[in-house]
């Protein structure tokens, strides 16, 4: 399997003692994207604060070019896990976790599938629930959207709305207008019956 | 050498527990402690036995995930690997949600299904590649 480490610490040297692994390091993401366009890996390790821009702007980029990538963590924090998760990442880990589970993520991601390490376990199952496609008729909405229209279902008005979610009530505004069109419906009170209809609440987000 | 992974096997099936059974005997990393073959049965054993994994199947006399509810709620430590006929997303999402750490269709090849075993049991959280694949294609639809 060949692998592209895209690490500019060292951190992720240990995990790649495995004889099956070709392995090409690089330490900013300039070099990784040349690297990965003239000799496309089978799968990309990313460390998250890579130089230049960080390494998930990296991830993105690579999922573009087709090659998944398995997002190295400097925290256990769940937003960061979700937010590599939606530049494209196929699998997260802390990079604290230690090398036995970095290789775990190498061999699931380079198997297809979608792996989280200790900790990656909730982001990953709230980025499965915006992408699933069981949703109904809010398939097309974003999660922040179910958001905004599960608390308008249950009632609120746009500055509750607002105060609760901590965004602007222009945003909200904006929010309410795009599920609207979304939906196809005549206007937010429309939605709110729909979302109520479908018993999309906030406690079942 | 690390101890072995403790693993409980709970399916109302007898023919599926004595496949589980053959495909768990030759791994020296991990030991089949226990089976149950119903939702009562695998929390119970679960209880007493306390597994690193338990594999859950998801149509049990009980509920398998509402079997997985309630041993997750007592040991949030434990890895449960659902185990199902097919794997459609909702079936998926409803065992993540409900506190899986992983999801094998019964089609699944063992290595597989033995690879998410260890998963499970020390933490992780996968989604099979089949089922990724769906998932990945409604993303890219739905950004």
């Amino acid at each position: 399997v060949r692998v592209l480490i895209a690490d500019h610490t060292g951190v992720l040297a240990p995990a790649l003692g495995d004889p099956d692994r070709v392995i090409e390091r690089v330490a900013d993401d300039r070099r990784a994207l040349a690297a990965a366009r003239a000799r496309p890996p089978a799968l990309a390790v990313v460390h998250q604060g890579l130089p230049a821009l960080g390494g998930l702007a990296l991830v993105a980029r690579l999922r573009e070019l087709r090659i998944p990538a398995v997002a190295g963590l400097e925290s256990r924090d769940p937003a960061g896990a979700a937010a590599a998760l939606r530049a494209g990442a196929r699998g997260v880990v802390a990079l604290d976790a230690g090398p036995a589970a970095l290789s775990r993520a190498i061999e699931a991601v380079a198997a297809g599938q979608l792996f989280a390490g200790p900790g990656g376990r909730e982001a990953l199952i709230a980025l499965l629930d915006v992408w699933s496609p069981t949703a109904g008729p809010f398939e097309d909405l974003s999660r922040r959207e179910r958001e905004v229209l599960a608390r308008l279902a249950q009632g609120d008005a746009t500055e509750r709305i607002a105060r609760r979610l901590g965004l602007a009530p222009k945003t909200v505004r904006n929010h309410l207008a795009r599920i609207t069109g979304k939906l196809g419906v005549q206007d937010r009170t429309q939605s709110a019956r729909l979302a109520r209809t479908a018993g999309l609440l906030a406690g079942a987000l | 050498v690390a101890r072995a992974l403790r693993v409980l096997v709970a399916d109302d099936h007898p023919v599926v527990r004595g496949g589980l059974r053959a495909m768990l005997e030759p791994e020296p990393d991990l030991e089949l402690v226990g089976e149950a073959d119903s939702a009562d049965a695998a929390v119970r054993a679960a209880e007493r036995l306390r597994p690193d994994a338990v594999v859950m199947d998801v149509r049990m006399p009980g509920g398998g995930l509402h079997a997985t509810r309630r041993i997750v709620a007592a040991r949030p430590r434990t890895g449960v690997l659902v185990l199902a006929l097919d794997d459609d997303d909702p079936v998926v999402l409803a065992a993540l949600r409900a506190g899986a750490r992983g999801f094998a269709a019964k089609s699944a090849d063992p290595a597989e299904v033995l690879r998410a075993i260890r998963a499970a049991a020390v933490g992780d959280t996968v989604v099979t590649a089949a089922v990724a694949e769906r998932l990945l294609a409604h993303a890219a639809r739905a950004v």
